[in-house]
């Protein structure tokens, strides 16, 4: 049986223009006997009640105001008449008030038992970020309560699920939202709400601004979670939410248009990206212009960077999490055009359980360059085309129950060809890539607490790459298909919350590869910026195939009242792979392919002290794993033989919340890994051993951010990160710099609603550069007509520190039924020369730097509704 | 407007470097060549440079050079940057072998060549699995270093050397061994300078101060190898695994003492069957004689070069 406020309708003997300064709150709450007649004949009901206060709580009168019938009214009146409430204030003195009550009987209630879901939160105004106080927070349901005089309000047990949320008080304009709330876990919130208009004054076009905030370093003792709503409004990212993942701390700031995601000194390859659960293959489109998520249908943007839990694998850098929004029953909609791109997105309920989204982008900034110059610009710098999109269907079947089929997909061109005299200069370039998900999920909240996740998912990846330079081509062909699925169960009892689990991927990848064996260069390598390749040419077509199914657990413990949790873990993962031949092709002698079975246990371990109300230290440590790359597998250009590579994280913390509006949180790291592939630093490497797994890498490091979270329309964050990773590239050699070492990186950024639908923003960014190795000398080449270079100490220099600050401007305001938004970002607002890479004369006598773009002015509009 | 501030701003990422190398202002190795330009282990081969020297007056080149020839060798590991191992690039190193001193020399290609640079197999390391092959380059073949000290400077030759066929059936080799003729050096039938062939003219060619020149040099038609032109040939494709025929692409590079061209480099791929490639040197203000050369190579490492002189009026 569940019972909601519905509204103070009255204040009972006050003045007429008195206010409501404290809404009464529910002390006591008697459940009604469900009559049995009507249970025995499976009638539901809900009856509304008008219930007189006294200023001592006490309720003094009840009466029906819409019947279910006399037993349910008798029922409902029965327990109302017992309820007990804090008093309610009118103009700060306890005074009478007259509310409605809904009391909903529910058979299920008969048997449902305490859930163990958390929300907490502070409403706040939104224009002052001062709280509120008074402001009925009303769950769907039936539970409700009222904020305190700091504006926070909490429901320490709330049932699973998507939740339907309403606030409403006599100083607001009620508004509704909906909150995903997880078994064992704490959901933080914070409303900034709309003061109710005055009279004659118009009412803002948002009324609510919602920060969700996941609990500090609850998932993981390094995570850094942002909310869509705030990425947006990042200057720099040109409204792009997930590109906010580049101003977090621990991420190294990529070359440009590299996209490139470098977290803990970790190389590329090693951070996975996941889309509710499910694993893809990037984050950006090629150039790292844009994401290959719609930025409308994401919810939030979590970086874990190192020390995660059981539940992921598979990889030795960082994970990104990204949450998409949950589907729920209203209708909304965008469309937005900048200089990039074009897209569209849009989200309704087909029928009152079935609910659909679906997005689409595609770029044109091709298209418009080509209209604008000749199309040798295009020619000579690439101009990466794009399109993406994604389709989502849910079904909720029960309150406890939904279901959700979902596809993404994103496509990626890159076409240019570069004409010369020369035959020996002569260019060409073309590289697709594209990936496609399809994936089914079932949410099911069980009724003695626990909730349970399966999702289930397949899809491609396919990237092809036609290079010639001067008559040398270097082509590269994957194409792989992968499956997965994950199965979660968790639930809370007692003092522990257990997550049990199945984590399961598959893949098979056919692949193709020609040109030399240095290229595409490998982290590590010596090379200089825009140099041909060597003109050793070898062919490869492979196959490999790997699985892997892990179980694993994970018990959060809370000692100590809950103020300490330790939260152990254990994953245990055997990697099946096989690839298709374990030495090149020789004749006509049949291909004799290899199989590997490694089995690994991954220990992990967390921990967490609330040291007090504001303060809390974390520390984890785990042990990683992850499978080679198909791409190094080849009997010609890798080593069929490669093993399962390893690495350890140690984490610690510290998060202070100053305020409610002001954190800070820092976290010293150290990650070591193993048997990494490598290029063989032999003169006479054996045969299919052109990669051993000989290589090391360690990242040590301390990362802190600064975050104030949105009030008086401001919000802000200052991160840092030190940090030194090194490299070694055989054993017993001397360790050598990363190639994407910097030392330090710092994002500053800061974005302000002036009011009146204008809001300003800045981001500063600094970066040491990356390393370099230098070029001594150089050399004449008959054969080639080249002279090539003489290198000094492996990364040994560094490029010149980047620097940049970045603009955004954006006015909102009301259109045809939807609120449009003008912006314009500016990128590189000083216009300041950034080295982004290093080159060279022809004979390496004379260098100087490639500079990033200058001064880039990206305007766009959207217009939701 | 837009297209230029598009080109300005695309422009401003580029630096501007001192990027031309056509200009000698310096002794220098432009060219050096074998013969015969494609040989087994163990066979003798000459080769000679064309070394110059603007600073040394009317010598220019000549048999002063201070060349030393030595094969390399060392094989090079993966990680090792550049066409060869740095052992090669050395003063001194016990992978080097002297064959000789001076413009021109002879020397025995060493007969371990196809293992250590070829689609052999490399000598056995005890206790070791089997080694890997080298790779050939995109015409098939396989190279023998030879390091040229060019007094300070090094430079670096490559030898083509015959071997097996890696990774092929015994009828593909047997094919292969039957068809391919190996590399001839390229001839020039002719260097044209405003369309007077220097080659046959009997006094230097004249230009106007600050004028451009056209300039083509041509090679023999060929139809059959082995031919001073661009020469077909077979070889084996490692992507399709069969046998092809293609023809050489051809690449031409102009050097001066004085002037400038308008790119240093000009050919033809393999697919164009024209037989010259053209150039345009526009010459300098100030009167007096400019010394030219042009180096004519094939993509399979044959080497031919022409030296001629204009009078700048």
């Amino acid at each position: 049986m569940r019972w909601a406020p519905l509204a103070i309708v009255a204040a009972v003997a006050a003045p007429a223009r008195a206010e409501v300064t404290r809404a009464p709150a529910i002390a006591k709450f008697v459940p009604a006997v469900y009559p049995p007649d009507e249970r025995a004949a499976g009638r539901e009901a809900k009856v509304v009640a008008q219930v007189d206060i006294g200023a001592d709580g006490a309720v003094v009168a009840a009466s029906v105001v819409e019947s279910a019938g006399q037993a349910f009214d008798d029922a409902a009146l029965a327990a109302i008449r017992q309820f007990e409430f804090t008093p309610a204030e009118i103009d700060g003195a306890p005074a009478s008030v007259r509310i409605l009550y809904a009391y909903e009987f529910k058979l299920d209630t008969v048997v449902e038992a305490r859930r163990d879901g958390e929300l907490a939160g502070v409403v706040r105004d939104r224009a002052t970020g001062a709280p509120l106080a008074g402001v009925t927070v009303a769950l769907d349901g039936g539970l409700a309560a009222v904020t305190d005089e700091r504006g926070a309000f909490a429901f320490p047990s709330v049932p699973p699920g998507t939740r339907t949320l309403t606030l409403s008080s006599s100083a607001i304009t009620a508004v509704q939202t909906r909150e995903t709330v997880e078994a064992g876990r704490r959901l933080e919130v914070v409303y900034d709400v709309a003061l109710a208009p005055a009279a004659g004054e118009p009412a803002d076009a948002d009324d609510l601004e919602i920060v969700v905030t996941a609990p500090v370093l609850e998932r993981a003792t390094a995570a850094v979670s942002v909310a869509a709503g705030v990425a947006r409004r990042v200057p720099g990212t040109g409204g792009d939410v997930v590109k906010v993942v580049e101003s977090m701390p621990g991420v190294a700031r990529a070359a440009a248009g590299s996209g490139q995601l470098v977290v803990w000194g970790a190389s590329p390859d090693d951070t996975r990206v996941y889309v509710d659960g499910v694993r893809i293959p990037r984050l950006y489109h090629t150039g790292g212009l844009r994401s290959v998520l719609a930025a409308d249908l994401v919810r939030s943007i979590e970086l874990v960077p190192g020390g995660w839990g059981a539940e992921h694998g598979r990889s030795l850098g960082g994970l990104v999490d990204i949450q998409l929004v949950p589907l729920g029953g209203d209708t909304a909609g965008v469309v937005a055009v900048d200089a990039l791109d074009g897209a569209g997105a849009v989200r309704f309920a087909a029928t009152d359980r079935v609910r659909v989204a679906a997005a689409a982008r595609r770029s044109h900034l091709g298209w418009l360059i080509a209209q604008a110059t000749d199309r040798d610009t295009g020619d000579l710098v690439p101009i990466p085309s794009y399109v993406d999109g994604q389709l989502r269907v849910g079904y909720e079947a029960s309150r406890r129950t939904r279901f959700e089929a979902a596809a993404i997909g994103a496509f990626d061109r890159v076409d240019r060809s570069v004409a010369s005299g020369d035959p020996a200069m002569t260019r060409s370039d073309r590289a697709d890539a594209g990936f496609w998900r399809a994936w089914g999920s079932v949410h099911r909240d069980a009724a003695d607490g626990a909730a349970v996740d399966v999702v289930v998912f397949g899809g491609a990846d396919a990237a092809t790459r036609r290079e010639q330079f001067g008559g040398r081509p270097t082509e590269l062909d994957v194409a792989t298909n992968v499956y997965g699925a994950r199965a979660s169960w968790r639930r809370t009892s007692g003092r522990a919350a257990v997550a049990i689990g199945l984590d399961a991927e598959v893949f098979d990848a056919h692949l193709g590869r020609t040109g030399a064996v240095t290229v595409p260069a490998r982290e590590g390598d010596l090379r200089v910026f825009g140099q041909p390749p060597p003109d050793q040419l070898a062919a490869d077509a492979w196959r490999v195939v790997g699985a892997s199914a892990a179980p694993y657990a994970q018990v959060d413990v809370a000692l100590w009242g809950g103020r300490a949790h330790v939260v152990p873990g254990l994953r245990f993962e055997p990697f099946l792979v096989s690839a298709s031949r374990r030495t090149p092709v020789a004749g006509a002698t049949p291909s004799v392919g290899l199989f590997a079975e490694s089995t690994t246990l991954q220990p992990r371990l967390a921990a967490r002290v609330d040291v007090s109300p504001r303060v809390r230290v974390s520390a984890a440590a785990g042990r990683y794993h992850q499978a080679p790359q198909p791409e190094d597998l080849s009997a010609v250009f890798g080593n069929p033989a490669l093993p399962i590579a390893a690495a350890t994280h140690l984490v610690a913390g510290v998060a202070v919340r100053w305020s409610s509006l002001v954190s800070t949180e820092v976290t010293a790291f150290a990650t070591r890994s193993d048997r990494l592939a490598v290029r063989s630093p032999s003169a006479n490497p054996r045969l299919a051993q052109a990669l051993e797994p000989i290589g090391t890498g360690a990242a040590t490091g301390v990362q802190a951010l600064v975050r104030r979270e949105l009030a008086h329309g401001v919000f802000g964050w200052l991160s840092y990160t030190l940090s030194r990773a090194t490299r070694t590239d055989a054993p017993g050699a001397a360790a050598r710099l990363f190639d994407f070492d910097q030392t330090h990186v710092l994002t500053a950024l800061v974005s302000w609603d002036l009011g009146r639908g204008v809001e300003v923003g800045v981001r500063a960014r600094y970066a040491t550069g990356a390393p370099r190795t230098p070029v001594v000398g150089s050399y004449f080449d008959n054969r080639t007509d080249r002279f090539q270079p003489r290198f000094g100490a492996h990364n040994s220099e560094r490029l010149p520190a980047f620097a940049q600050l970045d603009a955004r401007i954006a006015k909102r305001f009301r259109v045809q039924g939807g609120d449009a938004e003008v912006y314009l970002d500016l990128q590189n607002a000083t216009d300041r020369d950034n080295a982004e890479e290093i080159v060279y004369s022809t004979d390496f006598r004379t260098r100087g730097a490639i500079r990033g773009l200058p001064i880039l002015p990206v305007a766009g509009a959207r217009w939701s509704w | 407007m837009v297209r230029a501030a598009w080109l300005a701003a695309l422009a401003a990422c580029a630096p501007s470097l001192d990027d031309d190398t056509a200009i000698v202002r310096g002794p220098r190795l432009l060219a050096a060549r074998t013969e015969p330009a494609e040989v087994a282990p163990g066979a003798t081969i000459t080769a000679s440079a064309l070394w110059v020297d603007p600073l040394a007056g009317a010598g220019l080149a000549g048999g002063d050079a201070p060349l030393a020839w030595a094969f390399c060798t060392a094989r090079k590991a993966f990680r090792e940057p550049g066409p060869v191992a740095a052992a090669c690039l050395a003063d001194e190193a016990p992978e080097l072998v002297p064959f000789g001193t001076g413009e021109v020399a002879t020397g025995a290609v060493p007969p371990t060549a196809c293992r250590q640079f070829g689609p052999d197999a490399p000598d056995p390391v005890p206790g070791e699995a089997p080694g890997r092959p080298v790779d050939p380059d995109g015409t098939g073949g396989f190279y023998q270093p030879v390091r040229v000290r060019a007094g300070d400077e090094h430079a670096l030759d490559q030898v083509r050397i015959r071997c097996g066929l890696p990774g092929a059936t015994p009828a593909q080799a047997a094919e292969l061994r039957a068809g391919y003729t190996p590399n001839a050096n390229p001839e020039i039938a002719a260097m044209l300078v405003g369309g007077v062939d220097v080659v046959a003219a009997a006094a230097p060619v004249a230009a106007d101060a600050g004028r451009t020149v056209e300039l083509a040099l041509r090679w023999p038609a060929c139809e059959a190898a082995p031919c001073g032109g661009s020469e077909p040939y077979l070889w084996f494709d490692p992507v399709s695994r069969t046998i092809a025929r293609r023809r050489e692409a051809m690449r031409v590079s102009w050097f001066a003492t004085a002037g400038a061209f308008a790119t240093g480099h000009g050919g033809r791929r393999e697919d164009e069957l024209a037989t010259d490639a053209t150039g345009a040197w526009t010459a300098p203000p100030e009167p007096g004689d400019v010394q030219l050369w042009a180096v004519l190579r094939d993509d399979r490492g044959g080497t031919a070069w022409i030296a001629f002189a204009i009078t700048v009026r």
